[in-house]
């Protein structure tokens, strides 16, 4: 069960206008990107898109049940939308293959639970590395995927990102453990397909 | 290496996700945004005084919903909010018909259909059209014409926009007043104020005031100068829904009369500039046409006009100075 998305749904049910916010700026981006890479990368078509999606998403909003993250529920509309706009516009851009609409991955990045021990491996070409390493921070739960960017990309010390956070010191090295473990599981869940 | 040695370093080599633009962010924040606020006050809906004498049933009533609910069993399907009132109705749609997300709407011949959005836009079908209310923003043509006439700034919608999706592309609204055509295999768009934006595959295009867009089968885009603009607009003011103008001015009367016909205003002189707009009108045009109506309100003010090209002139009558 997915709490934290089940309260921010209610929230929104409410009419709580922060909730809103958090809740546009968090899916937003993913959503976006979700349908950029299933549109050949037609960025016009991708906002059209989302915000069908996220029209609809909020419409139904009270029949989130929190089974699924508020995102995966998202990208189910949302290849509705892509299906319905590949349709409209005469297009096949709903039949791109992606290795992460394989049910059994989707499967393993909601649950994202256990350690599967597999170090990434470099065995596919780096544009497909790149995409599917992102595709796998956009399913991280909530924060894990800024603090990997922050400490690995950017170069913060974890102390800079326990005080961006509000954290202590502790406690951000604690979040940034779980994070690199929920990171290595779902990317490994992806390259054993 | 150890494993964490190697997020670190597949991190660095991919690099941050990509950004997605700020002014796309924005824009899709505003549209879904504008959606939530009137899904969440469609919920909440008008709440009406409860006779006393009710309150013992709806206790047991209560109670029963909240047993079922406990049991996984939902009594009622989701309220669909309204997205837009008829104004001017079809056999099939008569006026007053309240509409929710995927009303279908469709005109025969001899047919026309006006609506208002929540937004306070107003939309218009000509005959022979079918289009599909996909959301309180977003309307899809699938035959005929419809017409969009941007909500006045009054009515408190500002940064909401319409948008028409069509085979060749969405036509995005900018502040305006536009009709979109399907003629065959190809889309026809014409802009009568303010300016569109065409948004397809082959990049964006945009339309101005006074201008039509043609977009092939081929996906090939011809712009031209509207020819005949008086012809061009007339099917939409036999379609405008009549203005409501008790308690309201003659120049508010006449800068709808304008918009609606696509005239300037001209007052004969400045004494009339400066007294006529001020004019406080009363009663009800309703069930007039636009002329019947202009004839009306002028005559109940003591004044006439003249139409010089895209000009109407407001002129005292003759012998009346």
């Amino acid at each position: 069960m997915h709490e934290r998305d089940l309260l921010l749904a209610r929230r929104l049910v409410a009419g709580e206008e922060r909730a809103f916010d958090e809740f546009f700026d968090r899916c937003f981006p993913a959503l976006f990107r979700f349908a950029l890479a299933r549109l050949h990368q037609d960025s016009d078509a991708a906002e059209e898109v989302v915000q069908t999606t996220l029209v609809q998403a909020v419409g139904k909003m009270g029949t989130y049940r929190g089974e699924a993250s508020l995102l995966t529920w998202l990208c189910t509309f949302c290849r509705h939308a892509i299906a319905a706009f590949c349709e409209r516009q005469g297009r096949l851009g709903g039949a791109i293959p992606l290795v992460e609409e394989v049910p059994e991955i989707r499967a393993a990045l909601e649950s994202l639970s256990s350690l599967a021990g597999h170090e990434p491996g470099a065995a596919l070409r780096r544009g497909e590395i790149a995409r599917l390493v992102h595709v796998v921070l956009d399913q991280l739960p909530e924060r894990y995927a800024d603090v990997l960017e922050w400490k690995y990309i950017d170069g913060m010390p974890v102390r800079d990102i326990a005080t961006r956070l509000g954290l202590s010191p502790k406690a951000a090295e604690s979040l940034l453990t779980r994070a690199r473990e929920a990171f290595r599981d779902g990317f490994a869940a992806l390259n054993a397909v | 290496m150890d494993t964490n040695d190697a997020i670190a370093d597949l991190l660095r080599l991919t690099g941050p996700r990509p950004a997605v633009p700020a002014e796309r962010a924005a824009r899709v924040k505003a549209a879904v945004r504008a959606e939530w606020r009137a899904a969440t006050a469609a919920d909440a809906g008008p709440r009406r005084a409860f006779p006393r004498r009710f309150a013992a049933l709806a206790a047991v009533l209560l109670a029963a919903v909240a047993i079922a609910l406990l049991r996984g069993w939902r009594p009622f399907p989701e309220p669909a909010a309204t997205l837009a009132r008829v104004e001017i109705g079809s056999p099939a749609l008569p006026a007053g018909t309240m509409l929710s997300s995927d009303a279908l709407l469709e005109t025969r011949e001899g047919d026309r259909l006006a609506l208002r959005l929540a937004s306070g836009h107003s939309v218009r079908l000509d005959a022979g059209s079918r289009a599909r209310l996909v959301s309180a923003g977003i309307l899809e043509l699938l035959g005929g014409a419809i017409y969009v006439e941007g909500a006045p700034p009054s009515a408190g919608a500002a940064g909401r926009a319409v948008d028409i999706r069509t085979p060749a592309g969405t036509v995005q609204e900018i502040g305006t007043q536009f009709e979109v055509r399907l003629i065959d295999a190809a889309v026809r768009v014409r802009v009568r104020e303010g300016m569109v934006r065409l948004r397809r595959t082959a990049g964006p295009v945009e339309v101005k005031a006074g201008r039509e867009l043609l977009i092939g089968p081929g996906g090939r885009a011809n712009e031209a100068p509207i020819a005949d603009p008086v012809a061009a607009w007339r099917w939409t003011g036999e379609v405008a829904p009549m203005m409501a103008i008790d308690g309201r001015t003659l120049g508010e009367f006449l800068d709808w009369f304008g918009r609606e016909r696509g005239l300037t205003i001209r007052y004969a002189d400045a004494d009339l500039a400066a007294s006529a707009p001020g004019i406080r009108l009363s009663g009800s045009i309703e069930g007039m046409t636009l002329d019947e109506a202009l004839a009306s309100v002028l005559s109940i003010s003591g004044l006439s006009h003249r139409l010089e090209g895209s000009t109407l002139s407001i002129e005292r009558p003759s012998g009346a100075q």
